[in-house]
């Protein structure tokens, strides 16, 4: 049975130009809510080995609002001896990350032997193509079939000689090249760019406030990326609260790119070393690695940081209490917490504290 | 606090005992019969001497034990350096005991956080033969660094420098090496790019050592870590078939095959002295020369000084650069400082601004199906790394690189991390009825390292040099596989374990290594090879692999011959003799000698 994903049902044009009546994909992962009718203009075209024509991509809009882009595929699909040709929709997120794929009317897909897909192939591949870790990206058309003998446990590092066994883990069964040949339009680079290009170009106050509240980590970072210097007053909140809540990769550029005018200001460094409970060891690393480069430290983000000591591995409680001996301004709850911490028999690193000769 | 010496002499003649005045110092490394324990030297510059380790997989492993002789009858205080490897809320894996003559000392070993000297107990002793036992507990990898009896209640120093100090007043030991030995080049590292190296050297006639801290040559793509090696053979398939390995599954022991076949090809050659189980220990300088390398046993303890006019660093870590005060380089570079972007690929590529997520290592495993069930105990302390992960075999995937961790100065950390992945993650695939016959059948205990230091030489090699397929007068290493760098996968997804990596390929047809990226480029006689040649972060994704690196090897090999011949240093083959430099190198299909044999 054919799996809906859409979170909202999602309308589109299956027509020219224009606003044309809606459908729904097979797949769509994006949680867009439900408009009447949806715009869609061509941004640009795409030609490379392998395809019988470009690929032409499109960008659609709903309420004059960029909401993902989309593309009509032909392409054939070959093995060593016989090219057959297959349609299929893709679509993509503002970032040109995949989000789903539909069949196009007439052109259900098939198998290698003609057979057409069943739900759980067409479950499958939406599986494969939301793997962006897929040991497709690591395979030449040519190393697909494993004319070796394929032994059972073969484990590779990534870069050559996977066996048909393991790729066929992956794959819709029967349709080994069409697998292949949708993953790599899927995570296309050159149409990934193009897209995150064009959404560039869109990107007035309305995209950015979309883009930072959204739930899609991409598009977290894409907002941050494309920040400039007075977007960090401007969005304070909206980057406080991906701090905390935002994958690692974002926190991390969040930190090493606030401006550092704001940076030095008691209540930003506050509002941040706050939330430092919250953090993954990558961002905590990253944040003393900020600190140690600063040269005013509110004391009261010390302290913030210092109820948290007995949490802390091996480095950064080096790296900490290497911040604070370079700190004349430590409040008395901050001594305490470190006194405390060196007391705590629960605590694996209380030497690291003793070994300073921490005189409070 | 050093102990008072009052004329207690060292007897063994076979130990690496030091002794004083009623105490004694006995390094675990130096045991007379290991038992089941093994030795490890991978952390000597970090924790400060190889130890001994229970690696038993989860079964308690048999009992190491050793002799000596004490010089005075008395009532010692038994001291044993160890380290509690995964504190918590939980009793600690590696734990042991220690017994003297029979007799356990009672307190448990192996239960305080970081390496410092835990309180065994205190035991009357006859003076005259002694006898020492090491009994592990658990199998989870207890470790014993060295066994300290006095008659003072005081404890050792627990840290560097103060320990070093100490050790090397207790074992009397000479600031410079006993020995001294004088060869045309010298090599420090037996993965394929030295062996390599020595190879090249010495069929031109070179009077070669090679330097390697464990038994077996190979690296990462020993039998210890079982990494198969992957690229193109370029000018050196001749030699480089001598050394590399087959496309077996990483982590199989297939490894062990290839092994003999390299330990066969490179002792044939008279001219190569094979130093295994040495680790090097400092380079001597003079200006910007090394004069000589020092170098230690790894169980024994014995020194010897190796002079040569030439080094090879392919220690990987870049050690020989580092002591003798090479330039390095280390961590990403910000995109913008070679050009390096990969526009779809963004930060997880190369970040705006530098940082040191480099790639991680990695630490190989597999398990067997046995035919009845497998009893495996309880591992909390594993729980909070592996979470709820299932694995019944480690692959490339399986690596760590965090920004709180050097890949260096915390190896031994990264180690202990994976060590925990795996058997957290192999308990949740045991808690599964398919999972009750399953057996560990090998863990490595090595970390095999994918980025370290890298030596800064005349030419840096970056992706550039990929992207436009630069080729160079003086284009000595060939290669067609892809640029593939790594990034952790709970980067973009925090919910992923942090011990799993994915990788990132950018493909090409064909790129070039100049020369001049395999040496230093102020210290005047050191080549490099291997991970630690000269490269950006992004430039090392390609070559990093064995077939690679073991070009460079014997690039470098036959440059030290042409340096031999005329007396010069490694820049001057590329400014005066490049054309001779790469006839030789083209010829090297063929064994065919040119330099004049000595």
């Amino acid at each position: 049975m054919r799996l809906i994903v859409a979170v909202g049902i999602i309308i589109l044009c299956t027509g020219v130009n224009g606003k044309v009546a809606p459908e729904d994909p097979l797949y769509f992962d994006l949680p867009i809510k439900i408009e009447d009718t949806f715009e869609k203009t061509i941004i640009g075209e795409l030609m490379e080995d392998g395809l019988i024509e470009p690929i032409s991509v499109e960008l659609v809009t709903g309420s004059k609002r960029p909401l993902f882009y989309q593309s009509n595929i032909r392409t054939t699909v070959c093995d060593d001896e016989v090219c057959e040709i297959m349609y299929v929709k893709m679509y993509w997120d503002l970032v040109g990350e995949y989000v789903g794929y539909d069949t196009v009317a007439q052109h259900p897909l098939t198998k290698f032997d003609h057979e057409p897909f069943t739900g759980k192939d067409y479950d499958r591949l939406h599986e494969l193509l939301n793997n962006d870790g897929s040991i497709l990206k690591f395979k030449e058309k040519s190393e697909l079939i494993d004319k070796q003998k394929v032994k059972a446990s073969d484990v590779v590092d990534g870069t050559t000689g996977a066996t048909a066994l393991e790729i066929k883990e992956e794959v819709v069964e029967g349709a080994l090249y069409s697998s292949y040949t949708l993953w790599h339009l899927a995570y296309n680079g050159a149409i990934k760019n193009m897209l995150s290009s064009h959404t560039k170009k869109l990107l007035d106050k309305a995209l950015m406030v979309s883009l930072l509240n959204s739930d899609r980590s991409g598009y977290n970072l894409f907002a941050y990326h494309n920040f400039k210097v007075n977007d960090y007053s401007i969005y304070k909140s909206h980057w406080l609260n991906s701090l905390k809540e935002s994958i690692p990769l974002t926190r991390k550029y969040i930190l090493k790119n606030i401006p550092d005018e704001m940076w030095n200001t008691a209540s930003v460094q506050d509002d941040v070393c706050a939330m430092f409970n919250f953090f993954d060891v990558n961002t905590k690393t990253s944040l003393f690695n900020k600190l140690s480069t600063s040269k005013n430290i509110s004391s009261k983000s010390i302290e913030y940081i210092s109820s948290y000591i007995t949490s802390m591995n091996g480095n950064q409680t080096r790296q900490f209490l290497d911040i604070i001996e370079h700190n004349n301004k430590l409040t008395a709850v901050t001594k305490k917490n470190v006194r405390e911490a060196a007391e705590n028999t629960e605590f694996n690193y209380g030497y690291l504290i003793d070994e300073r000769d921490w005189d409070n | 606090m050093l102990m008072r010496i009052i004329g207690f002499l060292l007897i063994s003649n076979f130990l690496f005992i030091f002794s004083n005045a009623q105490s004694v110092l006995i390094e675990a490394e130096s045991f007379d019969d290991p038992g089941g324990w093994v030795v490890d030297p991978q952390f000597v510059e970090q924790m400060g001497s190889p130890y001994l380790m229970a690696h038993g997989m989860g079964t308690p492993v048999a009992d190491a034990h050793t002799k000596f002789q004490l010089g005075e009858s008395g009532e010692y205080h038994v001291w044993v350096r160890s380290k509690n490897w995964a504190p918590g809320n939980w009793e600690a894996p590696g734990r042991f005991q220690i017994a003297i003559d029979g007799r356990t000392l009672p307190e448990t070993l192996g239960v305080t956080p970081g390496w410092s000297w835990e309180y065994a107990g205190k035991i009357k002793l006859a003076s005259g033969d002694t006898e020492l036992a090491l009994i592990d507990l658990t199998g989870f990898n207890g470790r014993c660094d060295a066994i300290f009896l006095s008659t003072d209640q005081n404890a050792p120093p627990r840290e560097s420098p103060e320990l070093a100090t100490w050790r090397m007043k207790k074992s009397d030991e000479a600031s410079s090496p006993e020995e001294v030995l004088d060869f045309d080049l010298v090599v420090v590292g037996g993965g394929i790019a030295g062996c390599a190296s020595a190879i090249a050297a010495a069929e031109q006639g070179l009077s070669v050592a090679l330097i390697h801290d464990r038994p077996v040559l190979g690296g990462n793509a020993s039998s210890e870590i079982r990494v198969h090696t992957l690229g193109i053979y370029g000018h050196f398939e001749r030699i480089l078939r001598m050394l590399d390995t087959e496309h077996y599954p990483n982590g199989s022991p297939e490894a062990y095959k290839d092994e003999i076949k390299r330990h066969k090809n490179v002792e044939k050659y008279e001219n190569i002295h094979l130093y295994t189980n040495w680790r090097a220990y400092d380079a001597n300088t003079e200006g910007n020369r090394i004069s000589s390398v020092d170098a230690r046993h790894t169980s024994e303890g014995k020194r010897i000084r190796f002079i040569a006019p030439r080094f090879v660093d392919s220690t990987g870590d870049g050690w020989i650069g580092f002591w003798a005060g090479a330039d390095f380089m280390y961590g990403r570079e910000s995109v913008d400082t070679y050009g390096e972007a990969y526009e779809e690929w963004g930060e997880l590529w190369s970040p705006e601004e530098s940082d040191d997520f480099v790639m991680g290592s990695s630490v190989l495993w597999r398990t067997v199906k046995n035919d009845a069930p497998v009893e495996f105990p309880e591992v909390p302390w594993a729980k909070e790394v592996a979470q709820n992960h299932e694995a019944t075999e480690g692959t490339w995937k399986w690596e760590l690189s965090r920004l709180d961790l050097h890949q260096i100065d915390d190896a031994e950390e990264i180690r202990d991390h994976m060590l925990k992945a795996i058997y957290g993650s192999f308990a949740n695939a045991k808690d599964k009825p398919e999972g009750e016959n399953l057996a560990f059948e090998w863990i490595s205990y090595l970390v095999g390292k994918r980025e370290s230091r890298r030596l800064e030489g005349d030419y840096i090699f970056t992706f550039n040099d990929v992207t436009d397929q630069r080729k160079f007068p003086d284009s000595v290493v060939m290669e067609t596989r892809e640029v593939d760098v790594h990034y952790q996968q709970n980067l973009k997804d925090e919910s992923k374990p942090d011990f799993l990596s994915e990788a990132i390929f950018y493909k090409t047809p064909k790129y070039y290594i100049p020369y001049r990226s395999l040496y230093s480029k102020n210290i005047e006689n050191l080549f490099m090879a291997g991970r630690n040649f000269s490269c950006s972060h992004i430039g090392l994704g390609g070559p990093r692999v064995m077939r690679t690196t073991g070009q460079m090897g014997a690039a470098v090999g036959i440059a030290a011959v042409i340096c031999e011949k005329y007396g010069i240093d490694p820049r001057e083959v590329y400014t005066d003799h490049l054309e001779e430099y790469m006839e030789l190198i083209e010829s090297q299909k063929h064994y065919n000698t040119i330099a004049p044999k000595k």
